[in-house]
């Protein structure tokens, strides 16, 4: 934290993952809990981002690899082969979030299904796409 | 409960450095606020 109550007071998370960039979030929130929610929010932003750039993930196994890790994804499903048809598949992985999260992400998810009619995959669904 | 596990939270404790502006006394404050970083780290 650099220029305490000055004007320029900055907040500064880096974070250095191993076999991966040197990630850096800086806030200039006045209120230290705003700056860390922000230099937090920014941070996982960009791991998640390097995360997707360093795993490139093959079709086959995309929803068994994404399940394993929390978070909400939606991504296309491979298509099933000599099929016309693919789906775009929302999956969400909550069990590994702080339980106050988790329990904002579920209403969120569940809100998103009763919007949309869809269905959101969460951890320890079994998944079929049907090329029909 | 042996205390030894490590989660992902106590791995961030572990591992959070604080660096100059920050008194010990923000170090409960902080790793609360972080701990959501916690899961993304240890993947």
């Amino acid at each position: 934290m650099k220029d305490t109550e000055g004007p320029d007071q900055k907040v500064t998370l880096q974070a250095w993952l191993a076999g991966r960039a040197h990630l850096v979030a800086t806030s200039h929130e006045r209120d230290l809990d705003h700056a860390l929610a922000e230099v937090r929010r920014d941070l996982i932003r960009q791991i998640e981002e390097e995360r997707s750039r360093r795993e490139p993930r093959k079709p086959e196994d995309a929803l068994s690899h994404d399940l394993t890790r929390p978070g909400i994804r939606r991504r296309l499903a491979s298509r099933p082969r000599g099929s016309p048809c693919s789906a775009v598949v929302t999956m969400a992985n909550t069990a590994d979030l702080p339980l106050d999260l988790r329990d904002t992400t579920e209403r969120m998810l569940v809100g998103y299904e009763r919007a949309t009619g869809g269905m959101v995959a969460r951890l320890g669904d079994v998944l079929a796409v049907d090329g029909g | 409960m042996s205390g030894t596990e490590s989660s992902p939270t106590s791995t961030l404790e572990e591992r959070l450095r604080f660096g100059a502006g920050f008194a010990a006394a923000d170090r409960l404050r902080i790793l609360g606020a972080l701990s959501a970083l916690a899961p993304h780290l240890s993947g």
